[in-house]
Parts: structure tokens; sequence; C-alpha cells
């Protein structure tokens, strides 16, 4: 264990010194690029959600950094030690709904309390190994569209899901496939198709459209797909 | 107790000369000890003498005395500590800054990388608009005004 430690390090070690020659004759160009990913990735962690959400802007490196999969990872090994409590409240005529996320730590500190709208009433789904709950909507409407609310950085995200069926169409989810929620719309017409929405590249990919393809990926996670 | 001193050499030459309870809050300087790359001195070769300096003043400032009483206890008041840091860290310009951290990684130094990485962010990034994060790090932009404006609204959450 020791002996592995110190070959990491060793490793570490030589690339640090390779950055730091970089880092001489770049100085003034982009700082922030002289350090080694696991550094920046390091930084990028310790800024607020929303600044963080709000940082893809800066540049595409930046966004393939925010949304990586090292920088979710860390996140969500890190924060999985603060547990929250979440209340989902619902005024069932106005058709609104809010979640309201309070640290089980120090429930008291108001400060800490993050309240997050959601459009209309929607039914709960499940949780994503990701720490996201899943909502949609009771009855389909023009498009289809899920609401994830990500326990951790405190926000709703409304994410319309493109030409997957009509007010016809019934849609069954299965949460959590794969690191997504997903989506089997049952169409009227003998023709089904199905959708994965990663949440961690944040787009839908059709998995299928034709009758008799069945991605293995289907059969080994269990979903029922028998009438395909 | 007879005090050790341990000999630090920067990657240009500089030698300093310090306690061994200081150069110990690195976790990587004891791996080198016992590498026997070392046996009076302790070179560096990737950390500079300007930094390295600025490194053993923050060691100094937060090493623990183990007092006769048993106990460890620290040097300064956790409150104090908390001052010094800021103050420290605002001292320096943004090149001293990332080589501190890339030292403080390199050194293994928890308490200063975390400290580090946490002012970078606060200071540089957080509360910014992507504009001013762009200029202080000096960053071109690379988005068309079409794709801005596409992941403008996927994050639009984040804008308000």
């Amino acid at each position: 264990m020791i002996m592995e430690y110190r070959a990491m390090k060793r490793v570490r070690r030589e690339e640090t010194i390779g950055n730091n020659r970089q880092c001489e004759e770049s100085d003034k160009k982009d700082p922030f690029s002289i350090l080694p990913m696991d550094l920046r990735v390091e930084i990028l962690l310790r800024i607020p959600a929303k600044s963080r959400a709000r940082m893809v802007l800066v540049s595409k490196q930046w966004l393939s950094m925010l949304c990586g999969k090292d920088l979710t990872n860390l996140y969500l090994a890190r924060s999985s030690t603060r547990k929250r409590l979440l209340f989902a409240v619902c005024r069932t005529y106005v058709h609104e709904m809010f979640l309201q996320s309070i640290s089980q730590k120090d429930p008291s500190n108001s400060e800490d309390h993050h309240k997050v709208n959601i459009p209309r009433h929607p039914r709960r789904l499940g949780a994503l190994s990701t720490g996201e709950l899943i909502f949609s909507p009771y009855s389909f409407t023009t498009s289809f569209y899920f609401i994830s609310y990500d326990l951790k950085s405190h926000h709703a995200k409304k994410v319309v899901v493109e030409e997957i069926g009509d007010h016809l169409s019934e849609i069954q989810v299965y949460v959590d496939h794969i690191e997504s929620p997903m989506f089997l719309p049952n169409l009227n017409l003998g023709f089904r198709s199905a959708f994965v929405y990663s949440n961690l590249i944040k787009k839908q990919e059709t998995l299928m459209q034709r009758k008799k393809l069945m991605p293995s990926s289907l059969v080994a996670t269990g979903l029922r797909c028998a009438a395909i | 107790m007879s005090k050790k001193n341990i000999v630090l050499k920067s990657s240009n030459g500089i030698i300093f000369e310090v306690e061994e309870a200081v150069a110990l809050q690195s976790e990587t300087i004891p791996y080198m000890i016992e590498d026997d790359c070392a046996n009076d001195t302790i070179p560096l070769a990737n950390v500079t003498g300007d930094i390295l300096a600025l490194v053993i003043e923050y060691c100094k400032k937060h090493v623990v005395v183990a007092d006769g009483d048993g106990g460890g206890s620290s040097s300064s008041s956790q409150e104090d500590l908390k001052n010094w840091d800021a103050q420290f860290m605002n001292d320096l310009d943004q090149s001293k800054i990332f080589n501190l951290l890339l030292a403080a990684d390199f050194l293994n130094i928890k308490t200063l990388f975390d400290l580090t990485c946490q002012f970078v962010a606060d200071t540089m990034i957080k509360g910014k608009s992507v504009e001013e994060v762009r200029r202080t790090l000096n960053i071109e932009k690379d988005y068309t005004s079409e794709e801005e404006a596409k992941a403008r609204q996927e994050n639009e959450w984040a804008f308000k």
C-alpha cells in the first residue's frame, strides 16, 4: 500500500515539473491552465453550485471540466456525507409545488435552507444514484418533460424531451437506468422507441426506434421489453 | 528532546534550514528522507526559492507545538490562524498563488492545499460574471455567439 502511494507520488512529481516549466512560459496567457487537471477540478469543486453552473460559459474546456465525470464523481463522493432533509409541499388547487431542502445536521440554520419551486403537480418517480430526484407530470402535455431536482446543489431542472410521442402516448419511466432516467413511449401505432436521457452528458439518446431491436442493456437491467 | 533540523533546497539552489516539526507538515518530505535521496539536504526540484519561502512561512505559523504537558497545542488560537491565513493569501499575486498551490500539492500539505484552492475559488471565480472570470484568468472565449446563447439557456437558472 505504501509502495503504491509512493509510486503514485513520484509520477505526480514528474507531471508537476513539466507543468512548472510551462507555467513560466505561459504565465501571462492562462494561469489556470498551468494547473494539472486534478487541481483545477479541486478548485471548481469549491465553488457554490450556482457559480459553477454559470461558469460553463467561460470556455469549452471549462464546460467539459464542470460537466465531466471527474468533478461529478468527486462532488458526489464528498457531498454524500452531508445529509439533508427534503420536504415537498404541494398546493393542490394552484398546481404549484415546492421542495424545501434543509441540512440534517443543523436544521435551524435558515441560511442553509433551499427552496425550489417546481411547476405544476408532478409525481415523484425516484432517485438517481447521482443524487437527483426525478419528477414527471401526471398527464402528458404537448411535450414530455421531467424535473430533476439535485439535492446537493439545490436546484431543479426542467428537461423537455422532444419528439417522443404525443398526447396519446404513455410513457413509462425507469429511474436509474445506467445513471439515467429512461423513457419508453408507448405509441398506439405498434411502434415503440426507447430513449435514454443521460443526466451526465445532459442529452437524450435514441436507444432504438424499430420494432425488433432490443439493445442488450435493456435486458441486462431487467426492463420489461416483452411487448416490443 | 533536542530539536532536529532539516535542510531543504529549492530548485534554484536556495537552502532553507527548518525544524523537523515544520518540515513534517509536508507528507512528501518523510518519504524523501526515507528514500535516502537526502542525507543532509532534501532537494525540491520543482519548487522555486520564493515559493518555498512562502511554504515555510506558512508551516512555521501552523506548526503544532508539543508542550511539556503532553497534549499538542497549536501555537496560535484558531481565530488568529484564520486571520493570518487570510492576510497571507491576500498579499500574494496570482502567479504566486498558483505556484503555491502546485507546491502544496507536490509537498502534500493538506491544510495549505485546501487554503489555496479555496482562496482561488472564492476570489477569482465565486460570484463573478463569466466575463470577469475570463478576464481574471486570461481565458479566451471560444464559444460562438450561438453556442453561448444555447449554453446560457440550458443553465438559465444560474444567471438569475
